[in-house]
């Protein structure tokens, strides 16, 4: 019963707290790189976005902890479906479709993908739930499912050095090897137009995500 | 390969028609107190109010500081739009975010000014909902 308490606050501060502003789409005329890395799959991307509701982007996923490590090779285009500004939060839903060349089944063949996201946010707490997938003609190749909660301790001001406490669960579904799941606790970093976050999960696996807006 | 691209095919008609369209052009479309009403002053009988606030704001776009209300701009690292989209025009000399209270003072070069339509403009291209100018 000791551990009771820290035990549920730390799980409340963790359901709270995630954060992730990887939006697809960002303001008019400007590029946003962005990378997800991990062992099992590092996910880099560049946007530009020529209205603040479209965007194209170039993807590129690895699985790097293979012997033969695997590659996809994507071009997106990028779509704010719906946005919501209010007075004290934000709320959006994202679409992304592409196309490209992947190899991730073993073999290299054309494939498509879609991602859907919906995040909200306030200044202190953060929600995102996001999927994607990569199809060739006949079956999924990679799905993955992502929830995010984060909570930012405090709250700075406009060019102060901002950081949220985020809670991920992550799905991973490679072909042949079935899905996987873990969940990983993060310690983000941003400061005007760089942002990084850092976290393990807590089956050992080692996360690194950047964006960097221009 | 062919299901795919019908798949493309179809989902691109669809994301174009999505609400976010149809929620800008109905932005653009909404008037925003002063903006209407530049160049007259006018009062009305019933429920009669006149419009000195709004005179007042349409004032401050000549004025060389700017302090607008915006909504939807609760985070640091998307609010750096606003400051780009700003800075990039000539007329204007600093911009700066005000997270707490949602605004952006924008202070102009001297003799420079913006319309009312190129703030909202900027505001909507940087993601954010213009509310209207406040006074300082």
């Amino acid at each position: 019963m000791v551990f009771f308490k820290p035990i549920c606050l730390f799980i409340t501060i963790g359901l709270l707290s995630l954060s992730a502003r990887s939006h697809p789409v960002a303001f008019a005329d400007s590029i946003g790189i962005m990378g997800h890395h991990a062992p099992i799959m590092t996910h880099n991307q560049v946007n530009y976005s020529f209205k603040h509701w479209f965007a194209a982007g170039v993807h590129h996923f690895r699985r790097p902890n293979l012997l033969q490590p695997t590659h996809a090779t994507l071009a997106s285009a990028n779509f704010l479906l719906k946005r919501w500004n209010g007075s004290n939060y934000q709320a959006n839903i994202y679409g992304v479709i592409g196309a490209g060349q992947s190899e991730l089944s073993g073999r290299p063949e054309g494939v498509g993908m879609g991602i859907l996201q919906f995040d909200i946010e306030d200044r202190e707490y953060y929600f995102l739930a996001r999927h994607l997938e990569i199809h060739n003609d006949q079956r999924a190749e990679y799905r993955q499912s992502v929830v995010r909660v984060g909570l930012a301790p405090y709250q700075g001001r406009f060019d102060d050095i901002h950081s949220w406490l985020i809670l991920e669960w992550q799905n991973n579904d490679f072909v042949g090897t079935g899905p996987q799941s873990d969940i990983t606790p993060y310690l983000r970093l941003f400061y005007q137009n760089l942002l990084f976050e850092i976290g393990q999960s807590f089956r050992g696996i080692t996360r690194f995500n950047y964006i960097v807006h221009f | 390969m062919k299901k795919l691209f019908t798949l493309i095919l179809f989902a691109v008609p669809f994301l174009l028609s999505s609400p976010v369209w149809a929620e800008s052009k109905k932005g653009s479309m909404k008037q925003h107190n002063m903006g209407e009403h530049q160049g007259h002053d006018h009062k009305h009988g019933k429920g009669k109010h006149d419009h000195s606030d709004q005179k007042a704001s349409v004032k401050k776009l000549k004025n060389e500081k700017m302090l607008i209300k915006v909504n939807g701009m609760v985070c640091a690292f998307c609010a750096q739009g606003i400051k780009k989209q700003f800075n990039g025009r000539d007329e204007v000399k600093e911009t700066q975010v005000n997270l707490d209270n949602m605004e952006v003072l924008v202070t102009l070069k001297k003799g420079q000014s913006l319309s009312e339509d190129t703030i909202k403009e900027l505001v909507t291209n940087a993601g954010f909902s213009f509310e209207g100018l406040k006074d300082e």
